[in-house]
């Protein structure tokens, strides 16, 4: 691409030139390309060789890979869904309570439990119907993430707000349907994709890499993708582009309250049985997973790779620390530690990798030289008439 | 307590320091970065109390020039000298102690706290706020320096011109002696301009050095008593003002007599009388108060409109009627023939509108490439639901090249170009693709060099050539001369002028819009 400019005419304005050698070029390419990720990648390793001499033989063994990939599953999709939200600039703080919600229903449903309905007393619904108690769920799901985007593009509610109370609402709501119990049982479906194995690798982990394969290819490869990427990095600038703002930030909180809908199916699946209380497990963990990666809070950077990995350095760290001797006690302190750790250090190398593009395209500017006199350099007189 | 006292100031006595030496001298200065040279051994000084312009294109050195006069940057050869002595700035603070101030086109100013406290802020009243003492020492201060304003006053709700002196008053209250002035008249209206010159007058009666950063000729003609102009980094000269006119000075910036650039700032334009050809736009009535009450105007095909006023007529705001962002809650635009209520941005696009805003940074998603911004508008059009990146770069490589747009690649984040070349891109955005029926460029030479102004110009007409109905809305005189083929002068919201077939001047522009 930069060698694309350099058949420009000879006008002495376009003279102005990209001059980069291609190996530069290539290898500041890929630095660019892979700077949000490299960082937690580091990471990763360092956590695997640390746990794999700290925490003794299993850690390798063939076994404990297969459960740190069950056990990334249902982050790995509520990542994805964050990650949407987090790109556009905004925050979901309801997509746990979502996934409970969408658990406690679609099992409620499906096995024929009776659950009060505010006004008419007790109900079932969908009995012995494994597409009806899964399709309403995710519809229910869906139809919540819908609200939330509503509030956050129609009226301006800021999404913390929004999604705070929403968190509250479904939280209750799955509280009163279950009427505070745990509900056992699940659609056979919903237990074959949280719960199997396929040789050693879980069919969760497959579920999930094929939801995350997708919503990879929506945000690289299409025209919506690519307006959530602009109105995440300036609102106000796609809307004077033309952009249908509204109808990108409603989506996309559709689109997590989708992935939450699935994500609470599959922990149902997985745990076999669905938790009222079961929310406070997944939202702060999959918000650190996510950043974790290199998803910025504030939209516009970062992608799926970047999620994927920030997941398997939370579940690397999750179950190596399982196996180690420290007192049971100290664990959560230690994950916080290092998760703290991890996010400083990526932060920190971030900013010099912005820092070294910055330098590296104001010498772009001054590097140019008019092209008769490619390769001799005359950088002072660049500036000039700009 | 003020831990710098300011001798000549405050304390209103006659001109001490006004004689002939410069309070400050730059000899020889020198700046690298990298291994790029942006200065060659400049010399420059200041005098107590006179107003020194100083002029040059974009990346001519005035700003870093002036950085190391702050201590904002260091220079890498040459010597300052205070009062005589060799000195050096290690940091800003060290320049500030100095008595050497520059008020920066965005203005410093903490917006929600009052005058008493933006002025305070630095020395503050010890250890606790004392606010009846605080605003004491406010007004004292204020009066001595003939500025008539409520130190209670929060910040936000003054206008842009008394924000300006507030922050001058700020700097001259801590003891600056010389006071570095950075466009200070692009945001200020017609009649906000003369009062911030009678007061930097006063305070250079008063023994402060004044340098004056511009773009703006006159400016510096009417309000200056020495002139610098900097070219690539190197002293073209210094000269009385008195002695020098607006096309010497025009050809010390640019370098070479350049027929377009002269001829693009004739004080007097003869327009056309309107053609025969289609009105692609129609604007009746439209009122939006308090902004806009009632205008009415036409763009014709091929058509280059200038809604001209001073800043706060109405014109910024109408302009945004016109590409759907807010209703009218009067009037209505017809574009072509359809009169259709333009609900939002997206319609408006939709019909063939274009829109540039005020501030660049409304226009662009700064960390994203020049490709994906310039594409942006005319995505759906480019493709369908499947981006096609190769298609999308080769596209915003050929407007790189067709609009000139220097160190530009299509994969660069656009807020590393320079302000010049960051327009350029906006005005890439409209083109790709299609043409658009109607563009509405919102102050597209603010803040701009003559090169880079001129460009802006070539791109409009080129345009209304190929058929596109232009409205340019500026404040700037020398834009609507150099381009209008009409000209639509609005002030308090109305439009009280629609010249077309005469020939114009400046000063029956001001005239009508004053």
């Amino acid at each position: 691409m930069n060698n694309a400019t350099a058949a420009t005419s000879p006008s002495p304005e376009a003279g102005r030139v990209e001059v980069k050698t291609r190996s530069r070029a290539s290898f500041r390419d890929w630095l660019a390309a892979n700077n949000l990720t490299l960082g937690p990648i580091g990471a990763l390793l360092i956590l695997i060789v640390v746990f794999s001499f700290a925490a003794g033989s299993d850690f390798l063994s063939k076994d404990n890979l297969t459960n740190i990939l069950a056990q990334s599953g249902v982050i790995a999709v509520m990542g994805t869904g964050l990650t949407f939200v987090l790109l556009l600039g905004e925050i979901d703080l309801a997509f746990a309570a979502i996934a409970v919600l969408a658990g406690i229903s679609g099992s409620l449903f499906y096995t024929g439990h009776q659950f009060p309905t505010w006004f008419f007393g007790q109900a079932t619904f969908g009995e012995g119907s494994q597409l009806l108690s899964i399709v309403t769920a995710l519809v229910l799901a869906t139809a919540l993430g819908l609200i939330a985007g509503l509030m956050t593009a129609k009226i301006g509610v800021p999404s913390f707000i929004a999604t705070l109370g929403l968190l509250l609402l479904c939280n209750g709501w799955a509280f009163y349907w279950a009427q505070g119990e745990i509900v056992y049982d699940a659609a056979p479906i919903v237990n074959t994709l949280g719960g199997d194995v396929v040789g050693p690798i879980p069919v969760i982990a497959i579920t999930a890499a094929v939801i995350m394969l997708v919503a990879h290819i929506v945000l690289s490869r299409t025209r919506f993708g690519r307006y959530i990427y602009m109105t995440g990095s300036n609102r106000r600038a796609a809307e004077l582009a033309g952009v249908n703002t509204h109808r990108v930030i409603i989506s996309v909180f559709g689109i997590s309250g989708f992935l939450a809908g699935v994500a609470g199916l599959l922990a149902v699946g997985r745990l076999g049985s669905a938790q009222p209380a079961g929310s406070n497990d997944y939202l702060l963990p999959v918000l650190a997973a996510t950043v974790v990666g290199g998803v910025s809070l504030f939209g516009g950077v970062g992608n799926i790779r970047a999620t994927l990995v920030g997941v398997l350095v939370f579940a690397v760290l999750d179950n190596g620390l399982d196996q180690t001797d420290i007192d049971i006690h100290l664990k959560p302190f230690m994950r916080g530690l290092i998760l703290l750790i991890a996010i400083v250090v990526n932060v920190a190398g971030l900013r010099i990798a912005a820092r070294a593009r910055m330098a590296e395209h104001a010498d772009d500017e001054t590097v140019a030289v008019p092209p008769p006199a490619a390769g001799a350099s005359a950088p002072a007189a660049a500036k000039g008439g700009a | 307590m003020a831990a710098v006292p300011s001798p000549d100031v405050t304390s209103g006595a006659a001109p001490s320091g006004a004689g002939p030496g410069p309070v400050v001298r730059l000899r020889g200065i020198e700046k690298e970065y990298d291994s790029t040279r942006v200065l060659h051994g400049v010399d420059f000084d200041v005098r107590a109390g006179e107003v020194h312009g100083l002029l040059g294109g974009n990346g001519a050195g005035k700003s870093t020039l002036m950085k190391c006069l702050a201590g904002a940057e260091q220079p890498s050869g040459g010597e300052i000298m205070l009062n005589g002595e060799t000195v050096e700035f290690p940091t800003p603070a060290d320049g500030i102690d100095a008595g050497i101030a520059v008020v920066y086109q965005e203005l410093s100013l903490f917006p929600e706290l009052t005058v008493a406290e933006n002025l305070l802020g630095r020395s503050g009243t010890g250890r606790w706020v004392r606010w009846g003492e605080m605003k004491r020492r406010a007004s004292e201060h204020l009066a001595e320096i003939g500025i008539d304003l409520e130190p209670n006053a929060r910040i936000e709700q003054l206008p842009v011109g008394q924000q300006q002196m507030v922050e001058i008053a700020r700097a001259l209250f801590s003891g600056a002696r010389v006071v570095v002035l950075d466009e200070p008249t692009s945001a200020l209206s017609g009649v906000e301009k003369p009062l911030l010159f009678r007061f930097v007058r006063t305070m250079a009666g008063r023994g402060v050095g004044f340098v004056l950063v511009t773009h703006t000729l006159e400016d510096v003609l009417d309000h200056s008593d020495r002139v610098t102009v900097l070219r690539d980094g190197r002293l073209v000269g210094t000269s009385q003002t008195s002695e020098v006119t607006r096309e010497d000075l025009v050809r010390q910036i640019v370098g070479r007599h350049h027929a377009d650039l002269t001829a693009s700032y004739d004080e007097e334009a003869a327009l056309p009388p309107p053609s025969g050809r289609p009105v692609l736009l129609r604007a009746e009535g439209l009122g939006l108060p308090p902004a806009v009450q009632d205008m009415s105007f036409e763009v014709r095909e091929g058509e280059i409109l200038a809604l001209y006023g001073h800043i706060g007529s109405g014109q910024v705001e109408v302009a945004d009627l016109l590409f759907g962002i807010g209703r009218p809650t009067a009037g209505s635009v017809t574009l072509r023939d359809d009169s259709a209520v333009i609900a939002n941005p997206t319609t408006a696009r939709d019909r063939g509108v274009g829109f540039i805003p005020l501030d660049r940074r409304d226009g662009l998603a700064l960390e994203q490439p020049v490709t994906t911004n310039m594409t942006l508008a005319r995505l759906h059009r480019l493709n369908g639901w499947w981006l096609r990146p190769g298609n999308e770069a080769k596209l915003a490589t050929g407007m790189i090249e067709r609009l000139k747009i220097a160190g530009a690649v299509a994969a660069k984040p656009v807020g590393l170009l320079s302000g010049g070349n960051q327009q350029k891109v906006l005005f890439a955005r409209w083109l790709v693709g299609q043409r658009p029926e109607v563009l509405v460029l919102v102050e597209p030479t603010r803040g701009m060099d003559i090169a880079a102004k001129a460009a802006v110009f070539d791109m409009v007409r080129e345009l209304a050539a190929e058929g596109t109905g232009v409205i340019v809305v500026s404040s700037e005189t020398e834009t609507v001369l150099a381009i209008a083929h009409r000209i639509v002068v609005a002030k308090r919201g109305e439009v009280v002028a629609d010249l077309a077939g005469v020939t114009v001047t400046e000063e029956l522009l001001m005239e009508k819009a004053s």
